[in-house]
């Protein structure tokens, strides 16, 4: 179930906005988990990893650009 | 797998296949679950999640039902790339990430092994889901950008706010000590704030910042501009 947790950022969103990188805590070294999905955007390559690790493949697509302006899904 | 709506002519089909309306037309937004081979359904599509399944608990239960039979096979994942400088640009900025770039020429010998251990620290525990990747064979795009270190294998940008432009925050070497840590806390350096979408759409306009899609766009909901 290796691809299943990678989704569960992806749950979240449909109660809102993904959980963003805390910047009040000084101490962290890094940014916070829950809010991190790692996408593959290339179709080729996610054909390619999920054929030969055998993993399903879960497609969400989405435009990068909002009324024509980029920088937004 | 998230690729970018209408940017690509191949992953087109591949997504009016996982979802698209009666006339055929590819959405903004597609979703849908395959199987290894990337031909084999486990789920219907629709735009969403939502549209497939009723609540989070339903899409956990049929994701854990229709995926159980694939044990996963040992081996390291590749490192996920964009296709060029200026989607990934965008699609960075949309996810208020940082872009890291990795320059290196394009011989299968040379890049392969530095693909590989840049993509270990890519899906390592810590770094997992912090940026997004692109290759590149030369410097050329990079140099008039602030920060830019042209001796240097890996960039780690910071792109502005709408993905048209980019400032480097740090840069290193493969072979340098202390990857993990080094990029750990470039990648926060580089990672951007949330945005609030009316106020980033309506600025953007203002300044005639526009996109324009590699494919028409097709999706009547996305074309009101």
């Amino acid at each position: 179930m290796a691809l299943l947790s990678l989704w569960q950022p992806v749950l979240n969103a449909q109660e809102g906005s993904l959980p963003t990188p805390d910047r009040t805590k000084e101490a962290e070294p890094s940014v916070s988990r829950a809010a991190r999905v790692a996408w593959y955007t290339s179709w080729d390559q996610a054909q390619e990893d999920a054929a030969r690790l055998n993993l399903p493949i879960l497609i969400q697509s989405a435009a990068p650009q909002c009324r024509a302006v980029p920088g937004m899904w | 797998m998230r690729p970018a709506t209408y940017e690509h002519k191949q992953e087109a089909e591949v997504l009016k296949r996982v979802f698209s309306l009666r006339n055929g037309s590819l959405q903004n937004t597609s979703f849908g679950l395959l199987g290894p081979d990337g031909k084999q359904r486990i789920s219907r599509g629709g735009r969403s999640p939502s549209m497939v399944w009723r609540d989070k608990q339903s899409m956990i239960s049929a994701l854990e039902r229709g995926t159980k039979k694939y044990k996963p096979h040992k081996g390291q994942r590749s490192l996920p790339t964009v296709v060029d400088l200026r989607l990934g640009l965008n699609i960075a900025a949309s996810d208020n990430l940082p872009l890291v770039v990795l320059i290196v020429p394009k011989k299968k010998s040379q890049r392969a092994p530095l693909e590989e251990k840049l993509s270990r620290l890519a899906w390592s525990d810590d770094l997992i889901g912090g940026a997004h990747y692109v290759v590149l064979e030369d410097h050329k795009e990079l140099e008039d950008m602030q920060g830019h270190r042209s001796s240097k294998q890996v960039q780690v940008l910071k792109p502005d706010a709408y993905g048209q432009s980019a400032e480097v925050v740090g840069a290193f070497d493969l072979k340098d000590k202390e990857l993990e840590k080094h990029m750990a806390d470039l990648l926060l350096a580089a990672t951007g704030a949330p945005k609030d979408q009316r106020r980033h759409v309506r600025n953007g306009r203002r300044k005639g910042i526009s996109w324009e899609s590699l494919l028409p766009i097709t999706d009547r909901l996305s074309t009101d501009r």
